[in-house]
C-alpha cells in the first residue's frame, strides 16, 4: 500500500497559480527510504521530522536531483518508524506547498528475547568478573543499559552501581558483555572499601534483565530474563591446565578430544584460546562444543585423527570466571613475587585399535 | 573529545620556537576514497585540521584530512538541545542517536560529534560551526590514512582513546571478553596502511597500592614535560598515570608513574591541559557513579582541574601520590573542583581561553563555551 501512497498535498500559501504536486514516495521494499519528488524544475525542497505538536524540525540532510521536468530530495539516511515528516517546496515566487508522511511501525514481528546469559553455571565464585548476555535480535546500544540490567540481592533489592560502565558489544549487537566493577573486587581498592563488593559469599542472586531493554528497533524485549544463582567462596586460584583431564580420541576416527576442567572457564575465550596443532605444527581444523557449565570442551577434528602426537595448546589468557588466567591471578600485586611458569600445553596421541 | 592538547609543562623556550616555525608533519602517504569506518569509537584531532576516528570493530585509526582550517568566529551562543538537533537533521529524534564523541578541530574552532544512528547502527560525523550551522562531515570520498591496530591475538573491540603526541600517534584499546588494555604507537607523520605497535602497560595504581599491567585505560592525553614526550592515562580507579613515549618498544611493557588519586567511584571521561594567567593546569570531567550516595555536585558528572605541575612531580608518585581527597574532604588545593562545569558530559578544549562542552539541562543537553577555569 504504502509503496504507492502518494502524499498530501495540504495547503498552499499562494495558490494564484495550480501547484507543481508534492509527493513523499517510499521506497520499494522500504518505508523508511523515501524520495521527496515534485514536478517542477525551480524552488528548494526540504524534508523535517514533526514533533509531537507537529512543529518542524531542523532540515534533513539528503541530496537534490534534477529529473528532466521534475526534482526529487532524497534524504541521506533512512526515516525513523513511528515518526512523522513533512516536505516543503517553496517556489521561486513564494509559494509554499507541503505534504506529510507517517513512517509506519514495524511489522508485528517476534521481540528480542534473551536467548543465553554465561557463565551459565547456578554457582559462581563471589569474585565472578563478567556475564555474557546473548540476544536474539541485534540490541540498541547505550549507557541506559546499565541501568536496565540488575543484580538484585536475596530481599529482591537491586544492587547500587554493581556495572563498570562500559558498553561493550559485539559487532551485530547480539552479545553484551556486562563488567562487574573491577574496582569492587579487587581487594585494597576504595570503591570496594566504601562500597563493598558486588556479591558476599554464599548468597543468593538475580541478574535481571528488564524488559526495557530494547532492539536496535526500538521495541522493548519479549519478556524480562532473571538467572537465579547463589556464591561460593572468590576464586583465588589460577586455572592450571596441569589439572585438566583429557580423554584420548581413538586414531582414525571423527571421535571428539574431550577435556574436563575443574572449574567453569570463559565462554568466550574457550571458543579462541584452545587450539589443537599435529606433529607437523599444522593447527587441525574441527568444531568445538562448550559443555555445560563451562566445565568441558571438546573438539571433533574435520579429518580422522593421525596417529601420531597431538599438541593442545592454551593460550596463557585464558580466563576463569574471576579472571585469572593460568599466568597469573586477577587480583595479584606485581610486586609479591613470581608465580611458577604455567603448562601452556598438553599433548596427546589418538589411540590405535581403541 | 578526549585530547587536544599539544601544550605543555616547563616547555623549553627553544621546542616552542622551532615547534612553532615547522609545524609537524601529520600525514605522509594518503589514500582517496572511503575508508568504511565500522564504528566510531572516539574522535580526536592532530594538527592541520587532521581527524582522527578510533574504529574497534575496524581494529583501526583512520586519518582523514578534513580540509577544515579556516578559523573562524566560535559558538557565540549556546544551542539547547543540541542532542535533538543534531538527530534532526537525520531524521531522527534525540533518543534516535547517541552522542558518542566531541572533538573541536583546533584548526577552525568547528565542533566535530560522532553520531551513532540507533535504528540502523550507522555512524556519522556532524559539526556545529560557530553560528549553530549543523552540517555532515562525510566520510565517502577523503584524503585518509589507515592504520592497522588488527594482528595476533591482542583484538581489541572498543577503542577507549587517541591522542596526537606530535613524533607519535597514541591509542588505547579494550577488548569485549578480557580484563587488558593495550597501547597502540604509530610514529608520526602517519603512513596508509602502518600498522600500530602495540604495548602493554604497567601501572602503578594508588588505591590499590598495586602495580597493575592489565587494568583498561579510558583516557589519554598527550604532555611534554622538559621536550620529553610522554602520555597522560586515566583510569577508572582514577590515578592519573604519566608514561614517557621514549621508553616504547614494541611488544613491551612501559612502566608508567601514578602522580595523582582524584579518588574512588569516578570514571575520567574527557581531559586537556591549558594555561590560564600564566600558570599550566589539566581539566577532566568525569561521570560519577556514586552520585546517589555520595554526590560532588548537582550532576554525577563532574569536573575538576590540577596544576600541570603534579604531572612534572618526580618524588611523590606511585605509593606516595597526591590524594585529591581525605575521606569525602579535599586534602590539597592543587585539585580543585569547578562548579560552572557540573554537569558537564563531554568536553574539549577551545582556543586557549575556553571549553566547548555538552552540558546536561533539563530539556536535553546544550552545546556550549565556558571560560577555562
Amino acid at each position: 500500500m504504502l509503496r504507492f501512497a502518494l502524499l498530501l498535498v495540504t495547503a498552499s500559501l499562494a495558490a494564484k497559480q495550480p501547484l507543481p504536486i508534492l509527493e513523499i514516495r517510499p521506497m520499494a521494499d522500504d518505508p523508511t527510504r523515501v524520495e521527496v519528488v515534485v514536478q517542477s524544475k525551480e524552488g528548494r525542497l526540504s524534508l523535517v521530522l514533526l514533533d509531537e505538536e507537529g512543529h518542524d524540525g531542523p532540515p534533513i540532510l539528503g541530496k537534490v536531483r534534477h529529473r528532466g521536468k521534475s526534482m526529487a530530495f532524497i534524504p541521506k539516511y533512512g526515516l525513523g518508524r513511528g515518526l512523522r515528516y513533512r516536505a516543503t517546496l517553496l517556489g521561486p515566487n513564494g509559494s509554499r506547498d507541503t505534504a506529510t508522511y507517517s513512517v509506519p511501525n514495524l511489522p508485528r514481528s517476534e521481540p528480542a528475547v534473551v536467548k543465553q546469559v554465561y557463565p551459565s553455571a547456578s554457582t559462581l565464585p563471589a569474585n565472578n568478573l563478567k556475564f555474557y548476555l546473548h540476544f536474539s535480535k541485534p540490541m540498541r546500544e547505550g549507557k541506559a543499559i546499565f541501568e536496565q540490567i540488575q543484580i538484585l540481592d536475596n530481599g529482591g533489592d537491586p544492587i547500587p552501581h554493581p556495572w563498570r560502565r562500559v558498553e561493550l558489544w559485539s559487532h551485530d549487537a547480539t552479545r553484551l558483555t556486562l563488567w562487574i566493577h573491577p574496582g569492587r573486587i579487587k581487594k585494597g581498592v576504595n570503591l570496594r572499601e566504601d562500597e563493598g563488593p558486588v556479591l558476599h559469599p554464599n548468597h543468593r542472586y538475580v541478574l535481571l534483565v528488564s524488559r526495557k531493554v530494547r532492539n536496535a528497533e526500538g521495541q522493548p524485549l519479549g519478556h524480562s530474563y532473571r538467572k537465579e544463582f547463589v556464591t561460593c567462596n572468590p576464586d583465588y586460584e589460577r586455572p592450571l591446565p596441569s589439572k585438566w583431564q583429557i580423554s584420548n580420541p581413538g586414531a582414525g576416527t571423527l571421535e571428539p578430544l574431550r577435556i574436563r576442567f575443574p572449574e567453569s572457564l570463559d565462554h568466550s575465550l574457550l571458543h579462541r584460546m584452545l587450539t589443537i596443532h599435529d606433529d607437523q605444527a599444522k593447527t587441525v581444523a574441527g568444531e568445538l562444543l562448550i559443555g555445560p557449565s563451562e566445565t568441558s570442551w571438546s573438539f571433533t577434528p574435520k579429518e580422522p585423527w593421525r596417529p601420531s602426537r597431538h599438541l593442545l595448546r592454551i593460550d596463557h589468557e585464558l580466563e576463569d570466571l574471576a579472571g585469572n588466567t593460568p599466568a597469573r591471578l586477577f587480583d595479584l600485586d606485581l610486586q609479591a613475587g613470581n608465580l611458577a611458569n604455567p603448562v601452556l600445553s598438553l599433548d596427546f596421541s589418538p589411540l590405535q585399535n581403541k | 573529545m578526549k585530547r587536544t592538547l599539544l601544550h605543555a609543562l616547563f616547555l623549553s623556550a627553544l621546542s616552542a620556537a622551532y615547534a612553532f616555525a615547522k609545524p609537524p608533519q601529520v600525514l605522509s602517504k594518503t589514500t582517496k576514497g572511503n575508508p568504511n569506518v565500522k564504528a566510531i569509537d572516539v574522535i580526536g584531532f592532530a594538527p592541520q585540521g587532521v581527524l582522527l576516528i578510533g574504529d574497534g570493530q575496524g581494529a583501526q585509526i583512520v586519518a582523514v584530512r578534513t580540509g577544515d582550517l579556516a578559523l573562524a568566529q566560535s559558538l557565540t551562543k549556546a544551542i539547547p538541545s543540541i542532542d535533538a538537533k543534531l538527530a534532526g537533521v537525520i531524521g531522527a529524534k534525540a533518543d534516535g542517536i547517541e552522542i558518542l564523541d566531541l572533538a573541536v578541530n583546533p584548526a577552525s574552532g568547528k565542533a566535530y560529534f560522532a553520531i551513532r544512528k540507533q535504528d540502523d547502527k550507522s555512524h556519522l560525523i556532524l559539526t556545529v560551526d560557530g553560528k549553530g550551522k549543523i552540517s555532515e562531515f562525510s566520510l565517502e570520498k577523503v584524503d585518509y590514512a589507515r592504520i592497522s591496530l588488527a594482528g595476533g591475538k591482542n583484538s581489541i573491540s572498543r577503542v577507549t582513546d587517541v591522542a596526537w603526541a606530535d613524533t607519535q600517534l597514541v591509542a588505547a584499546g579494550r577488548s569485549a571478553d578480557q580484563f587488558a588494555s593495550k597501547i597502540f604507537a604509530i610514529n608520526t607523520p602517519l603512513s596508509h596502511d602502518a600498522k600500530g605497535n602495540v604495548y602493554s602497560a604497567e601501572t602503578y595504581h594508588v588505591q590499590h597500592r598495586r602495580w597493575e599491567t592489565k587494568a583498561p585505560m579510558s583516557v589519554l592525553v598527550p604532555y611534554r614535560e622538559n621536550d620529553r614526550q610522554y602520555v597522560i592515562g586515566a583510569f577508572s580507579c582514577t590515578p592519573v598515570v604519566k608514561y614517557p613515549l621514549d621508553a616504547l618498544k614494541p611488544d613491551a611493557k612501559v612502566k608508567g608513574s601514578s602522580v595523582l588519586e582524584l579518588g574512588s567511584g569516578n570514571r575520567p571521561l574527557d581531559m586537556f591541559t591549558y594555561e590560564k594567567n600564566g600558570r599550566p593546569y589539566v581539566l577532566t570531567n568525569t561521570f560519577r557513579f556514586h552520585h546517589k550516595r555520595k554526590a560532588f555536585g548537582p550532576s554525577p558528572y563532574w569536573t575538576v582541574k590540577f596544576e600541570q605541575g603534579i604531572l612534572a612531580e618526580k618524588e611523590k608518585v606511585n605509593e606516595k601520590a597526591l590524594w585529591r581527597l581525605k575521606g569525602y574532604d579535599p586534602a590539597t588545593d592543587r585539585v580543585q573542583i569547578v562548579e560552572a562545569f557540573h554537569g558537564v558530559r563531554q568536553m574539549d578544549k577551545l582556543g586557549d581561553g575556553h571549553a566547548l562542552v555538552l552540558k546536561e539541562e533539563k530539556n536535553g543537553l546544550t552545546l556550549t563555551t565556558l571560560a577555562l577555569p
